[in-house]
Formats: structure tokens, C-alpha cells, sequence
């Protein structure tokens, strides 16, 4: 029987999961919460981040996250988008900076505000 | 000037005890920031995981700020921003300085958040020279997070904090190579999560009982010379492995920033190195407080609002005039536990009493012991670190009579 383990990143409690499969289908032991067991199935089939970076407008460097998850195979792709952008506008908290960053509907959107 | 609560620092301590000051009825409240925006070192924290516990999201450092700013605003705070804190007394008095020049403000209450600084390369021992592209973790995430530069391009980072762990993936995703990231210790100091999702996610190597003896270059780092250790922490002959980079990352503990509080003449604690505090987190200064990681370095931002509220409370009532005498006991590290804060409590306090402690080594299946006069209670782990701050919740009741309280820490069934 296969077994993987992984460190569950979802809090800072860090639990240790052991997913086995039996039939196709994954047991997950461990977890304290069910977004453990959550976290565990996405890292056997397709395992997701939220990326968070900064941004740069013509008011100054802005933190941004993705508004969701991503592809953990999607995110340089998605850091090159970040890297390369210039926003001529200022943004305020939520605002959308990259729209549908990840080709999956994700936006990456402002954590903060442009300074004055 | 004269107002009723003064709090030094304006990061998550100090926005949360004033917020907490002002819905426990104050009014006259002044924090006082030395930055020109409030929100600390939140605001160069841009990644995820803050308020999972406060707000059950995950939210970024400059998000979680903006929630307390925004609630600070509400209220109608004052925040005076660009201003220094010079000095300050036991009677409260609070010396200040900004572009408008010097000034005294007389406090009926001083809650203390001046926050925590990181150890430097200086701190550690370490041979070579002294070229440019040696940062403190924190600064490194300064100049990219807040400046927009990249400090380096191949980085070594010493040390496996949490600041170095999240700084090394930060270099990554924005185009940086990290070598590794070497720790002394055994264990990572870091949180489990963050080995995980910063280097195991970007295949970085963690050398555990590994540390750099020599760091080469002459205008700018070459290099840097990473050994392993034995037991006793020294470098074994012939395990000296040269590592190519053109920056290092130092990421070696955090110290709680208090020189104003030696200045005032303050003692502190040499375990937690923040003051000695009872439950309302009062020092031994009558109506000052300390809260955050001034007091003692979190892990947690959560936990920083938490104990914030709490001194933000007791400053409130204690500028209102509302406070009792209090009536102490001890509290103590037993076996397997090195600090426990607050350092005593008020027998009579008749509320609730959160006890915050930190092992001093890595346990599965633990089992922590209260014991307080005659009565022992019971709590059980899965797993405690050093890294991870614990708690426990003691009854009122369990105070009364007792001389003291003692925590301690096992392997279950020991």
C-alpha cells in the first residue's frame, strides 16, 4: 500500500498528514481539521498556492495576492505577469491589478494602498 | 501635553491596545510611531497566513494591519506618525521628537510596543571578511518588499527562522537563487508549514547542524564556508563545503527593542529579555504596560493582538482611576518549559488566566502539568516546539490559596 506524507500548511499548527491509498482513493490520517484532509487530496492530484508579491504602480510599490488559489506548476508563470506589470493607477485594498493572472479566472489583486 | 494613554509603537501591539483603550471607555489616546505609516513590520510581511486564528482567514501582513488601522481610524485615534520616543519615565512622563522639534506628554498610562529587532550577523561568531551583500533577513525583505530592489542574485541564508524561510522563497519567485539555508540547531526554529511551502516547495536545501565558518570577498560577498557541527555546536574538521553567493541572509532570532524601558529603569526578564509583567501585562511600574513582541517574541500576530487587548484593557481602567492593589504569586518554568508569561498573576483577580509558554525541546504526545497550591491540572499535545508558542487556560479558582504556579512539560506517560 502507497503512502505519502506532507506537512499541512493551511495553519500554523503544521499537521503531519499520511494520505494512503487503498482502491484509488486516498485515506488521510492526521489531520486536526478537515482542511487538512482538504490540503492532503490537492497535493495527491494538483497541488495549489495562494502567491502573494508586490506590484508596481506609478504610485508606488503595492503588496498583491492571488484572490484564490493557483497551480503550484502556474506560479512562476504567474510571478512573471507580477514582475512585468505597471499599474498607472492607484490602488486601493481588493482592487484588481492582473485580471485572471493563472489563464483559471484567479485575479491577482492589491493587499494594500498606493502611497500618495 | 498631557494625555491619558500614551502607546509607544504603532505596529499590531500598539494599534490593538489602543483600539482595545479606547472601546474599554478611553478617550484621550495617543499612539505615537516613529515610521511615517503605522502598521510595524506587518507591512513589509507580504505573505499570507496572518489571522487564521483571530479572523479564521489567511490573510497577508499589509491586510491584517489595515484591519486594525482601519478600526484605529473609526475611532478617531490619533496616530502621530514621524515621531520618536526618546525617553521615558516611571511617572510617565514621555519625551518625544519629530521635524517640529522636542516635546514632554504627561500619560496617566504608557502601554509599551515598541516591538522587536532582529540578532545581527554580529551576534553570531562568524570568521572573514566584512564585504557588502551581508543583510539581516528582515532587511533583505525590506529592500524587496517595501523598496522594490533585489539584494542579491545566489543567496545563503543562515539561520531557519521563519523571516529566513519566507525570505527565501520571496528570492526565489522573484527570480533570485537560494543555495541553501543552513541552521545550526537540530531543528528548524521555524514553523513546520513554512519548511514546506518555502523550501520544500522549491526543492531549496535545509542543512541542519550546519553553519558557516568563513565568509569570503573583498568589495562584495564571494562566498561563504558552511561546515557541520557536533554536538557541542563546533565545526567538524573536513566537513567545510565553499558555497558560491553574492549575498547572505541573516535570520538568528529576534531581541525585544528595549532600550527605553532599561532607560527608565525598568528590569527585564533575562529569558523572555522583555519586563516582568503580571496578567493585565502592568510591569512593575504602576499603570505602565508592555504587550507584543516588546514583552516577548511571538510567533503569531493573532497572539500579538490578543495580549494587546489585554493591556490595552487594564490601561484603560487604570487611567479611568478603576484599578485595585493586587496581590501576587509566581508564576514558574518547571521541567521541559523555559519561559512562562506573565511572570505572576494576581491571586485575587477572579477572571480567567492565559498562560503563554515555550518548551525548550521538540516532544510528541506531551503532557503539560499545572500545579498551583494543591491542585494539578492536565493538558495534552500532539506535538510542542520550541518554535510554537504553547498556552494554557487556568481557572481562578485553581489561585486561591496557592503560593505559586508551575508549568511543566513531558513526554505523555513519563
Amino acid at each position: 500500500m502507497e503512502e505519502k506524507h506532507f506537512v499541512c500548511i493551511e495553519c500554523p499548527r503544521g499537521c503531519m498528514l499520511t494520505a494512503t491509498f487503498k482502491d484509488g482513493a486516498a485515506q488521510v490520517r492526521g489531520n486536526m481539521c478537515p482542511r487538512g484532509k482538504k490540503y492532503a487530496e490537492a497535493e495527491i492530484t494538483e497541488p495549489r498556492r495562494v502567491l502573494t508579491s508586490t506590484v508596481r504602480t506609478a504610485y508606488g510599490l503595492v503588496p498583491v495576492k492571488t484572490n484564490g488559489e493557483i497551480k503550484k506548476t502556474a506560479i512562476f508563470d504567474v510571478m512573471k505577469k507580477i514582475r512585468a506589470a505597471y499599474i498607472d493607477r492607484r490602488l486601493d485594498l481588493g482592487d484588481i491589478a492582473i485580471a485572471d493572472a493563472d489563464g483559471d479566472g484567479v485575479d491577482v489583486i492589491s493587499c494594500g494602498r498606493s502611497s500618495d | 501635553m498631557k494625555r491619558d494613554i500614551v502607546i509607544i509603537g504603532g505596529g499590531p501591539a500598539g494599534l490593538a491596545a489602543a483600539v482595545a483603550a479606547y472601546d474599554a471607555g478611553a478617550r484621550d489616546i495617543l499612539v505615537i510611531e516613529r515610521e511615517s505609516v503605522a502598521g510595524g513590520i506587518l507591512k513589509q510581511c507580504i505573505h499570507n497566513g496572518f489571522g487564521l486564528t483571530r479572523f479564521k482567514e489567511s490573510m497577508t501582513g499589509p491586510e491584517y494591519a489595515h484591519k486594525f488601522i482601519q478600526m484605529a481610524q473609526d475611532r478617531g485615534i490619533e496616530i502621530m506618525t514621524d515621531t520618536f520616543v526618546t525617553s521615558f519615565t516611571k511617572d510617565k512622563r514621555v519625551e518625544c521628537m519629530n521635524a517640529d522639534g522636542i516635546f514632554t506628554v504627561q500619560a496617566k498610562a504608557i502601554v509599551l510596543c515598541m516591538g522587536c529587532r532582529e540578532r545581527s550577523k554580529g551576534a553570531i561568531d562568524i570568521a572573514g571578511t566584512r564585504p557588502a551583500g551581508l543583510f539581516s533577513a528582515g532587511t533583505a525583505q525590506k529592500y524587496i518588499n517595501i523598496e522594490g530592489y533585489l539584494p542579491c542574485k545566489r543567496a545563503v541564508i543562515v539561520g531557519s527562522g521563519d523571516i529566513g524561510l519566507i525570505m527565501a522563497r520571496r528570492l526565489t519567485l522573484e527570480g533570485a537563487q537560494v543555495a541553501c539555508v543552513c541552521e545550526i540547531m537540530e531543528h528548524s526554529s521555524g514553523l513546520k508549514r513554512n519548511i514546506a511551502q518555502c523550501l520544500d516547495d522549491f526543492g531549496i536545501p535545509l542543512l541542519l547542524e550546519h553553519t558557516v565558518v568563513e565568509i569570503h570577498g573583498k568589495e562584495r560577498v564571494s562566498g561563504v564556508t558552511i561546515a557541520k557541527v557536533d554536538k557541542q555546536k563546533r565545526p567538524i574538521d573536513g566537513t567545510e563545503k565553499f558555497y558560491e553567493c553574492d549575498g547572505v541572509l541573516f535570520s538568528v532570532g529576534l531581541i525585544p527593542e528595549n532600550e527605553l524601558t532599561k532607560g527608565a529603569g525598568l528590569a527585564v526578564d533575562g529569558r523572555t529579555k522583555g519586563c516582568i509583567v503580571d496578567g493585565d501585562r502592568e510591569t512593575e511600574a504602576e499603570g505602565i504596560f508592555a504587550c507584543g513582541n516588546v514583552l516577548h517574541v511571538h510567533d503569531l500576530v493573532d497572539h500579538v493582538s490578543e495580549e494587546a487587548e489585554r493591556a490595552g484593557r487594564a490601561a484603560a481602567r487604570y487611567a479611568a482611576g478603576k484599578y485595585k492593589s493586587k496581590r501576587y504569586i509566581n508564576t514558574a518554568a518547571g521541567d521541559g518549559v523555559s519561559y512562562v508569561l506573565p511572570q505572576k498573576l494576581d491571586a485575587d483577580g477572579g477572571e480567567p488566566q492565559k498562560l503563554y509558554f515555550r518548551v525548550n525541546r521538540a516532544l510528541r504526545d506531551a503532557t503539560i502539568t499545572v500545579e498551583s497550591g494543591g491542585s494539578v491540572e492536565t493538558y495534552n499535545r500532539i506535538a510542542v516546539a520550541p518554535g510554537e508558542m504553547e498556552s494554557v487556560t487556568i481557572k481562578p479558582q485553581i489561585l486561591i490559596g496557592a503560593d505559586g504556579v508551575k508549568i511543566s512539560v513531558k513526554v505523555r506517560g513519563e
